[in-house]
C-alpha cells in the first residue's frame, strides 16, 4: 500500500481553505463521508493528507477507516495530478478503435479505463476529464502539444 | 358534471410548450464530445434574431450521428447528421420550411422511454407538453395495491442486470408497513461498455423522478437516494435541475395534486469503482461505510440502507415503470450498442421473441457475416457467438444491456485478457476468492491451454464463494472465450 504522504505534500492553501468551508456546512454524520471527501476533491483535486485528516475529524471518524474509505474509490486521488496530462480510454470498444495505435503515437497520453463514451470510439479526455470522441491520432498530438 | 380542471392541465397551462418552428442541438456529454457546441452557436449565429427558436437537447441515443440537429415542425422532424461533414445550410432551409423529400431519418427504435431523448430542451413545459407526469397522474387515481397489480401484469422486471420482477421486489418492502422504507436508485453504471442510464438522466430527467413517485405511491417511502455515476457530470446536472423544476412545480411534494407525498429525495454521486455497481456495495457507500458488499440475507427488502426495508431499482427500471399504463407497455430493453458497426449508440430495442441477434445487428447497419462475436455484458459477460445470431433477444440474457460488436480483425483472446485484468484491478478485495482468483485468471490466461481444468475449478470457486456478482460473474467471459474460441489463445 502507498504511504499516505508519498511526497512532500504540497496543495493550494486557498483551495484548501475553500474545501474545509464546504467541509463545515456539512452535517456531522457518518454518512456525509463520501460528500465531504469528495467536496474536498472538488476543491483541491486530490486528497492530501491534511484533507482526509480534516475530514476526519468532522465526519467524527478514525483517520485509518476514512483513509481506508479513500483508497476505495478510484476517482479519489491521492496523489497531485499531473498538470495538461491527457489520457486515452483503454475500454473494448475504444481498443477495437485502435487506443493502442493512439497511446503509442501520443507518448504523453496515458491510459485509463472505460469513459462511458463507448459509441465514439476512440475517446480521449484532457486534464479536466472533459471528453473527447472519434479522436485521431494527429488530433491528439496537436492537442497535447499545444 | 364537474368541469374543475385536471392537475395536468393545470401543470401544462403554467409551464407552456416551447414554441415551433425550432432546431434542437444534440449535445449533451455525446455531442460536446464531438463539438455540437461549436455546430449550434453557427446556427445560430445564421439565424440572427430568429436565433431563440434554437435550444440545446441531450443526445437522442443516435451517437453515430453527433454531432447533430433535429428540426423540428409540429409532428414533422428531421434530423441533420454529422454535421462536421455536411455544414449547417440544409438545417436553416429546413427551418425555413424546405426540408427535402425524405424525412431521412435513421432511428434507435425509441418508442417508449427513450421517446423524449433528444426531443425535448429540459424544460418542464417542454416535457409536460410530451406526456411527462403523465403516467404518475393515473397511478395516483387508483390505490397502491392496484398499481401493483398493474406492474406485475405489465411483467416489469430489474433492468440493472438481475431481472428480478419490480411488483415482487415493492412487495417484500411495502409489507414493512411498520417501519419507514427506503428508496434507492441505482444509476451508477459502471460496468464499462454501459452508457444507457446517463443518456436517460441527460435527455429525460424528468422520466426518473415521475418513475420514483410511482414507487413512492405503490410503497410509500420516507428517503430516496439516487446514486449517479462520479462521472456522469452533465447527468448530474440535468438531474439537479429537473428535481429543482418538479419541486418548483409542485410535482416532488404532491401539491400540485393536492396531495403531500412526504419524500424526501437524495442525490449523491459515486467516485468510481465496478463495485459500487453492486447494490450492496452502494447501501454502504451512502451510509459512509468502505464500499464492499454486504453478505446476504439479511436481503435489501428487510434490512437494507440504515437497517431500513429498502427496495434498490435501477434507474432504467423506474424510467419502464413510467409506460405502465401503455396498452401493452411495451417489452423494449435498452441496448448500449459499440465497437465494430457503422451506426454505434444506445438502442430501445424490442424484446418480444421477434427481434434476434441478427435483427440488432441489421438495426445498427452491420452485416452479421462481418461479425465474429457480440460481447455482451463486458466484464461479466459472454461472447455471443455467430451460431446464436438467429436466437432471440431475452430480457433475462441482456442484463444491462452492454454490446460491444467485436469484427473480423478483433482479438477475442486480447479482449477475455483485458477483461480479465479489469476484473482484477476492480476487485475490492473483501472475499478471497475474488481477491486472489482474479489475479491467478490473469496469470492463467497466458497460457490457457496448459491450465484448462485449473482455470475450470477456479472459476467454480470464484463463482460460489465469492460475496459479490464481481467475483461471482467474473469468469463467465473466460469460461465462454474458452468453450467456444479456445484456439484464438493459442
Amino acid at each position: 500500500m502507498r504511504p499516505m504522504n508519498a511526497d512532500e505534500s504540497t496543495f493550494d492553501l486557498e483551495s484548501m481553505q475553500a474545501g474545509m468551508v464546504r467541509v463545515d456546512a456539512l452535517p456531522r454524520d457518518r454518512d456525509q463521508l463520501l460528500p465531504a471527501l469528495q467536496a474536498m476533491h472538488e476543491a483541491l483535486h486530490w486528497l492530501p493528507r491534511e484533507a482526509i485528516s480534516y475530514v476526519a475529524s468532522h465526519i467524527r471518524m478514525p483517520l485509518s477507516e476514512v483513509y481506508a474509505t479513500t483508497t476505495a474509490y478510484s476517482e479519489l486521488r491521492l496523489e497531485p495530478p499531473v498538470p495538461g496530462q491527457w489520457h486515452v480510454c483503454t475500454g473494448v470498444a475504444c481498443d477495437l478503435a485502435g487506443a493502442s495505435t493512439l497511446l503509442e503515437a501520443v507518448p504523453g497520453a496515458a491510459g485509463i479505463d472505460c469513459q462511458f463514451l463507448c459509441a465514439l470510439a476512440p475517446v480521449a479526455s484532457d486534464e479536466h476529464e472533459q471528453l473527447f470522441g472519434r479522436v485521431s491520432a494527429e488530433a491528439l498530438r496537436e492537442r497535447v502539444g499545444s | 358534471m364537474t368541469t374543475t380542471i385536471s392537475p395536468l392541465a393545470r401543470l401544462r397551462e403554467r409551464y407552456p410548450t416551447p414554441r415551433l418552428p425550432r432546431i434542437l442541438i444534440h449535445r449533451g456529454t455525446a455531442g460536446d464530445a464531438v463539438d455540437a457546441a461549436r455546430y449550434g452557436a453557427s446556427i445560430r449565429e445564421a439565424l440572427g434574431d430568429r436565433a431563440s427558436a434554437v435550444a440545446d437537447a441531450a443526445s437522442d441515443g443516435a451517437n453515430w450521428a453527433a454531432p447533430s440537429a433535429t428540426v423540428v415542425h409540429g409532428t414533422f422532424t428531421r434530423r441533420f447528421d454529422r454535421l462536421d461533414l455536411n455544414g449547417i445550410d440544409e438545417v436553416i432551409a429546413c427551418f425555413e420550411g424546405d426540408c427535402g423529400d425524405e424525412a431521412n431519418y435513421a432511428g434507435t427504435g425509441g418508442r417508449g422511454l427513450t421517446i423524449r431523448l433528444g426531443r425535448n430542451d429540459g424544460t418542464l413545459g417542454d416535457v409536460l407538453s410530451q406526456s411527462a407526469y403523465g403516467a404518475l397522474d393515473r397511478a395516483l387515481a387508483i390505490t397502491p395495491e392496484q398499481l401493483l397489480d398493474a406492474i406485475e401484469k405489465g411483467g416489469f422486471t430489474g433492468r440493472g442486470g438481475a431481472h428480478f420482477p419490480v411488483a415482487m421486489k415493492w412487495r417484500f418492502a411495502a409489507a414493512h408497513s411498520d417501519e419507514p422504507r427506503m428508496l434507492v436508485v441505482n444509476a451508477e453504471e459502471g460496468e464499462p461498455g454501459v452508457f444507457k442510464d446517463r443518456h436517460l438522466l441527460e435527455g429525460d430527467p424528468h422520466r426518473l423522478i415521475e418513475g420514483i413517485l410511482i414507487a413512492h405511491h405503490a410503497v410509500g417511502f420516507e428517503h430516496a437516494y439516487v446514486y449517479i455515476n462520479g462521472q456522469a457530470r452533465a447527468a448530474r446536472v440535468a438531474f439537479e435541475r429537473a428535481l429543482e423544476d418538479a419541486g418548483e412545480a409542485g410535482i416532488l411534494d404532491g401539491s400540485a395534486w393536492e396531495r403531500s407525498f412526504g419524500l424526501e429525495i437524495h442525490l449523491r454521486s459515486g467516485a468510481g469503482g465496478y463495485v459500487c455497481g453492486e447494490e450492496s456495495v452502494i447501501l454502504n457507500s451512502i451510509e459512509g461505510k468502505r464500499p464492499v458488499p454486504r453478505t446476504k440475507p439479511p436481503f435489501a427488502t428487510d434490512r437494507g440502507l440504515f437497517d431500513r426495508p429498502t427496495v434498490i431499482n435501477n434507474a432504467e427500471t423506474l424510467c419502464a415503470i413510467t409506460t405502465v399504463f401503455e396498452n401493452p407497455p411495451p417489452p423494449t430493453k435498452l441496448v448500449s450498442l459499440s465497437g465494430d458497426v457503422p451506426r454505434p449508440g444506445l438502442y430501445e430495442v424490442p424484446v418480444d421473441g421477434a427481434t434476434t441477434w441478427a435483427g440488432l445487428l441489421a438495426m445498427a447497419g452491420a452485416n452479421p457475416q462481418h461479425v465474429q462475436a457480440i460481447l455482451l455484458g463486458g466484464p461479466s459477460g459472454v461472447f455471443v457467438m455467430p451460431n446464436q445470431f438467429e436466437d432471440a433477444l431475452e430480457m433475462r440474457v441482456l442484463g444491462a444491456g452492454g454490446t460491444v460488436v467485436l469484427g473480423q480483425n478483433a482479438d477475442i483472446a486480447r479482449v477475455t485478457r483485458e477483461l480479465a485484468a479489469y476484473n482484477m484491478r476492480e476487485s475490492c478485495g473483501e472475499c478471497t476468492p475474488c481477491r486472489e482468483g482474479t489475479a491467478r485468471m490473469v496469470q492463467l490466461l497466458e497460457r490457457p491451454s496448459d491450465h484448462r481444468d485449473e482455470i475450470g475449478a477456479l472459476i467454480e470457486v470464484m463463482t460460489e464463494g465469492s460475496l459479490c456478482q464481481l467475483g461471482g460473474m467474473a469468469g463467465r467471459p473466460v469460461q465462454s472465450a474458452l468453450d467456444q474460441v479456445a484456439d484464438a489463445f493459442d
